[in-house]
């Protein structure tokens, strides 16, 4: 069985930052804030579908803030996570047209610390949709724009990942992907707004 | 020139290449336009990287934290109940002894077996007229027994072992002890023993008290193993179980 220990708040940032051992980092965040966040979206009108989502879309929320150094350690991963889930929670039932009277009668009496986490919290449906358009791309062009630069794998690290004969041909393959999808942006300039915003934090 | 965009992008052209470009950028708006819509491309690309991710870890997670918690047998939940029960008793008896052995003492231990003698027992067939110590004694005058006792005044056996309870009773424990070995001698010598069984317990008292216990575990145990013993019902095998657990201490 294996022995699952709390990772300190410094080891997770450090290993998010890097990217190296990203997917243990983000393990370690479920094991930690998962049941109690979703017991915060449950308990205010949401679904265990809803808590799963919302805790998704923050966990993305967090690691970009963090792989962009805008994450500035004041409070706690625990205490910026609550925030942001409730940001994203109230947001998606105003979005919903909820009443939100058990949520103000929650949030009174509640000890917790301010954040303006809202600014950094782009529409979740602009969200969806540019991870949409990128999905809509064939699975070839998905593989290698995210080996490329996401996982900043090199031209020869791809071509050892992919049925492809060489970097050269990988590199063209990229290129036309790249450009490919960046046409398929600029026929949704409601999506580039979002894009900019998402580069400026 | 987009081809060479895509490189300045991807970091691949340094140098002089790398400086020409960027005059040319600063120069041309329609440059910085398409500089500008490949990096949100490569943000596009990297925001769905990062959420594919996460999605897959998700998956992950969600079998992981949803495992179902294995039910535990009713075999299994009685033997948990009956081990939980049974610490709780052993925790119990435990503390129990621990206060018992910790608050125990010499002096409790005393009290626990002693009252004060009742001087009707001994007038009783008896006859004779009131002795000074006797008189003193049955007004609970202690202080002046032992001082009459001293000054000579108690001659007689009845004296001397109510001299040895008001010694008892002012916590003079070693004149007890010695007025009531004489006493159990005399007994031991004279073919009619008086006070012998009141003399035994309360000797074995004052031994308890005085912290011989070694001398007062015997006298107990022969107490309690004579059921025709005045004081065999007043000797418990828990007082001598007290007796024993001040001496191991």
């Amino acid at each position: 069985m294996e022995v699952v220990r709390n990772l300190p708040d410094e080891e997770i940032i450090s290993g998010l930052k890097t990217g190296k051992r990203a997917e243990e980092m983000i393990r370690s965040l479920y094991r930690g804030y998962f049941e109690s966040l979703s017991w915060y979206v449950m308990n205010n009108s949401g679904s265990r579908q809803d808590a799963e989502d919302i805790f998704q879309e923050v966990v993305v929320s967090f690691i970009d803030l963090v792989q962009k150094g805008k994450f500035r350690g004041d409070s706690s991963i625990k205490t910026f996570l609550y925030s942001m889930n409730r940001h994203t929670w109230l947001n998606e039932l105003k979005r919903r047209g909820r009443a939100l009277a058990r949520e103000e009668k929650y949030e009174r009496g509640q000890d917790r610390v301010e954040m303006d986490t809202s600014h950094q919290i782009a529409d979740r449906e602009e969200k969806a949709a540019i991870a949409g358009l990128v999905a809509a791309l064939g699975d070839t062009c998905k593989k290698i724009l995210t080996l490329f630069y996401y996982e900043n794998l090199s031209m020869r690290e791809i071509v050892d990942a992919t049925d492809y004969e060489n970097e050269q041909v990988v590199r063209n393959k990229k290129y036309k992907c790249l450009k490919q999808l960046e046409q398929m942006l600029h026929e949704k300039p409601a999506l580039r707004e979002s894009l900019k915003n998402l580069l400026n934090g | 020139m987009s081809e060479k965009l895509v490189m300045y992008l991807d970091g691949e052209i340094t140098g002089q290449e790398k400086a020409d470009l960027e005059k040319q950028l600063g120069a041309s708006p329609e440059l910085q336009e398409e500089l500008s819509s490949l990096r949100q491309t490569r943000a596009a690309i990297q925001y769905f990287g990062l959420k594919d991710k996460v999605a897959g870890v998700h998956q992950q997670m969600m079998l992981e934290l949803a495992a179902p918690v294995i039910p535990i047998s009713r075999g299994r939940k009685i033997l948990r109940y009956s081990m939980a029960a049974a610490a709780a008793v052993i925790l119990l008896v435990g503390s129990w002894l621990a206060y018992s052995f910790f608050s125990l003492s010499p002096d409790k231990v005393f009290a626990s077996g002693y009252h004060t003698y009742e001087l009707s027992n001994m007038r009783s067939g008896d006859g004779n007229s009131s002795t000074a110590i006797e008189k003193a004694f049955e007004g609970n005058q202690f202080d002046e027994v032992l001082k009459l006792y001293q000054e000579g005044a108690g001659a007689g056996i009845r004296d001397r072992f109510l001299t040895a309870v008001a010694a008892l009773e002012k916590k003079n424990d070693p004149l007890a002890i010695r007025l009531l070995k004489e006493q159990l001698e005399s007994n031991r010598l004279s073919s009619k023993p008086v006070y012998n069984d009141d003399s035994e317990y309360y000797l074995a008292l004052g031994y308890v008290r005085n912290k011989d216990y070694d001398f007062a575990l015997p006298l107990l145990q022969k107490i309690k193993d004579d059921p025709e013993h005045t004081y065999n019902s007043k000797v418990t095998t828990r007082l001598i179980r007290k007796v024993k657990l001040l001496k191991w201490r």
